[in-house]
């Protein structure tokens, strides 16, 4: 380990993230002063440098990093006062148009405080088709009840225990809410968003975990195009573009697109009172009376910040399922600079499993993991892991074969398609485009599948008549598999389709508290600045659990809502 | 970007005679126009002579179903996502839709 002093008044390293910094529309300009007298050892990074003192590095063995690259807003530099060429003055200052930036922006406005928002990108990010949520109005009129206590406990127990209480019970008591006002908003939109409870399954796998029913959907939207309505994280967009109309439309709020912030703007006190922004290439300042709404996202999109802050197993051999990329994490950074405490590595990744080696499996091929009911072998033809688990631990253990060097593959048989012969139809036939990549493998036998994926001779034979063995028994005596929703391979073609471990966002971030205010590593609020959704943390630990409904965007919903509330009014 | 201006020139008379096709999708042995693209690896790098990158997301504005430069996800993005100096490496787009630009001869 190496326990590194820095001193920031003195110092400025750029190295890393800073320096492959592009802001729209220009080149950034950076200063490099390296002088290093008392200092123990030169902090390698951007990273180390903006802790400031006592840096720990924990060594793990370098991962790759095939993932996209978004344009950084971050920068480390003091940017000075002769460099900003416009003021702004406003209430609140939300970063980020994605969800929780527009509900913070709305919220606020409609609060009745002058809003600045600010996006990086033409669009802010939209990937969502459903979010958590408790005891909304359309989830009470549906008589939906949640189990509060069950819910909360499922939270604390996937994240291991290793968060605070406040933010998830402020998540189960406030989320309903938070859902009304997107409601009202959506009655100020245009296209006539509805949300809805999600329909629960009537009957899950028993995965050992408890099946809650916290959801909403958007699917009961009238006039929403079919290829809307069926692609997962599609919805999300037009959403977003809805709620943006709706912002950029309202009377109190100024909307800045193309426009990434930079860093924020302290006083002497350490308050946050602003945040200082690029725009058309130049800087400007925004100052917010009332605070500044971190609502920058997560980092997927940014390989530095993915190298620093995660496990190298989960982005080494998966591939990403992100549309956005604005999320590089300017967010977190600019929160430690002015002394955020942010949570504890390694971070939590919302990994699914159901991945090509580029993306998430084509549509056509999606019947498959609707249906559920196939196996998950590796290169040698033998089973890991339960494959009704959630989908973050088959990822997990996805990862845990790439390490050494096995791929995954879902192995089904033609039983296990579809009965609905459209549906299948349109699954063969696109296994003829997996086949050339090298995704598919076909064969008329467990045996001639086997020889043909060159396994060892004879494994996935035995695996498949263990697999079956368990179906009859009813016991998964490997993995403890729920065998009631498996089928027994029975089928006149064999199939093994590839199975990466696939990365959507990233969900650990600043440490906030109940209203959505950034705590510094004391655990005291820094004043004036509050940060939601994937920015901020608290929330979740070591994976997102997928299994919980939709935590993500319910979090990023009712902080932006929650922040926002306590910026303008104070509680 | 000083060093550059010489092959913005060059590159400019290029354009004129390959009439649009700046992109290449084949990997040929390497052409005048790879050659001249060598060591070229940086989002800036690119930025300095093809403009900026409202200027190209005009220019592909109708290549195919949907602006590869201004998609609704949200531009811009670093060019060497998918761009490896003058071929497209990675089409990004085609990772979760059905989508080949329609390049012009
Ligand atoms: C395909 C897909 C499907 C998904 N489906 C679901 C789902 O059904 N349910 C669910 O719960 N979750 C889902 N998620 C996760 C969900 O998208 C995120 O958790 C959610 O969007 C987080 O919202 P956010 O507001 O925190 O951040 P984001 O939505 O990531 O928005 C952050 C915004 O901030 C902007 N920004 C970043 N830096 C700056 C800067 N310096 N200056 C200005 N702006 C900046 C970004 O460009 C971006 O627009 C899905 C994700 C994907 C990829």
């Amino acid at each position: 380990m190496i326990n590194s002093k820095t001193d920031l008044s003195r110092r400025s390293f750029i190295k890393g993230i800073g320096a492959t910094s592009i802001a729209v529309g220009t080149s950034a300009v950076f200063s490099e002063s390296a002088e290093a007298k008392d200092v123990v050892k030169a902090p390698e990074n951007v990273y180390e440098s903006v802790l400031g003192d006592d840096v720990n590095c924990i060594y793990v063995k370098k991962g790759d990093f095939n993932g996209p690259k978004g344009p950084i807003g971050f920068e480390n530099r003091q940017i000075a006062k002769s460099e900003i060429t416009k003021e702004y003055n406003c209430d609140v200052a939300v970063v980020g148009g994605g969800i929780s930036g527009l509900i913070a922006t709305l919220k606020a406005a409609e609060e009745g405080a002058k809003v600045v928002l600010i996006e990086k990108m033409t669009e802010g990010r939209g990937a969502f088709e459903c979010f958590g949520s408790v005891n909304s109005r359309t989830q009470r009129e549906a008589g939906v009840k949640t189990d509060k206590a069950v819910l909360l406990g499922e939270m604390h127990r996937s994240a291991s225990y290793r968060i605070g209480p406040d933010v998830v019970r402020t998540y189960v008591e406030k989320s309903g809410e938070a859902t009304d006002f997107m409601e009202q908003m959506f009655k100020k939109g245009d296209k006539g968003f509805v949300i809805a409870p999600m329909p629960l399954r009537p009957k899950y796998p028993n995965t050992g975990a408890p099946v809650i029913d916290a959801e909403c959907m958007f699917y009961n939207t009238p006039g929403l195009p079919k290829d809307v309505r069926f692609r997962s994280g599609h919805v999300g967009v037009y959403i977003i573009q809805d709620l943006t109309n709706t912002a950029k439309k309202h009377p109190n709020v100024t909307a800045k697109y193309s426009t990434p912030a930079a860093q924020l703007i302290t006083d002497k006190s350490g308050r946050v009172t602003g945040v200082i922004a690029k725009e058309d290439g130049k800087y400007i300042q925004i100052n917010a009376k009332k605070g500044v709404i971190l609502a920058t996202g997560g980092y997927d999109a940014n390989p530095e910040m993915m190298k620093a802050y995660l496990r190298p197993e989960d982005y080494s051999s998966a591939s990403w399922w992100n549309p956005c990329w604005g999320t590089t994490g300017d967010g977190h950074m600019m929160g430690l600079k002015v002394g955020a405490a942010m949570d504890p590595v390694p971070h939590a990744v919302m990994n699914f499993t159901f991945g090509s080696p580029e993306s998430f499996h084509i549509p056509a091929v999606r019947t498959l993991r609707a249906m559920g009911l196939y196996a998950v072998v590796n290169d040698d033809g033998e089973r890991f892991v339960r494959e009704d688990a959630a989908f973050q631990s088959i990822s997990n253990a996805t990862n845990r074969q790439a390490t050494f060097g096995k791929k995954s593959w879902l192995l089904f048989d033609d039983t296990m398609i579809s009965k609905n012969k459209e549906i299948f139809d349109k699954a063969i036939a696109a296994f003829a485009q997996l086949k050339t990549k090298g995704w598919l493998f076909e064969a008329n036998s467990a045996a001639e599948l086997e020889a043909v994926m060159k396994m060892p001779k004879g494994n996935l034979v035995n695996t498949i008549n263990k697999f079956n063995a368990f179906k009859k028994a009813g016991v998964d005596q490997d993995f403890n598999r729920d065998m009631e929703f498996a089928k027994e391979f029975d089928g006149k073609k064999y199939y093994a389709l590839v199975c990466n471990s696939v990365i959507l966002a990233t969900v650990s971030g600043l440490i906030i508290d109940e209203h959505g205010r950034v705590l510094n590593s004391k655990g005291n609020v820094i004043e004036g600045l509050y940060a939601a959704g994937n920015a901020s943390g608290d929330f979740f630990s070591g994976n997102y659990p997928r299994h919980i409904p939709g935590t993500s965007m319910g979090r990023a919903i009712t902080f932006g809502y929650l922040s926002a509330l306590h910026a303008v009014k104070g509680a | 970007m000083k060093y550059l201006t010489n092959r913005k020139l060059s590159l400019a008379t290029i354009l004129l005679f390959s009439a649009m096709s700046v992109i290449g999708f084949s990997a040929n042995a390497d052409s005048s126009i790879d050659k001249m693209h060598k060591g070229y690896d940086k989002a800036e790098q690119c930025l300095g002579c093809h403009g900026s990158y409202e200027e190209n997301a005009k220019k592909t504005a109708n290549l195919g179903k949907w602006n590869p430069h201004n998609s609704i996800h949200g531009g811009y993005v670093d060019c060497t996502n998918c761009h490896k100096q003058n071929k497209v490496e990675k089409n990004y787009c085609a990772y979760c839709h059905e989508y080949q630009p329609a390049a012009k001869k």
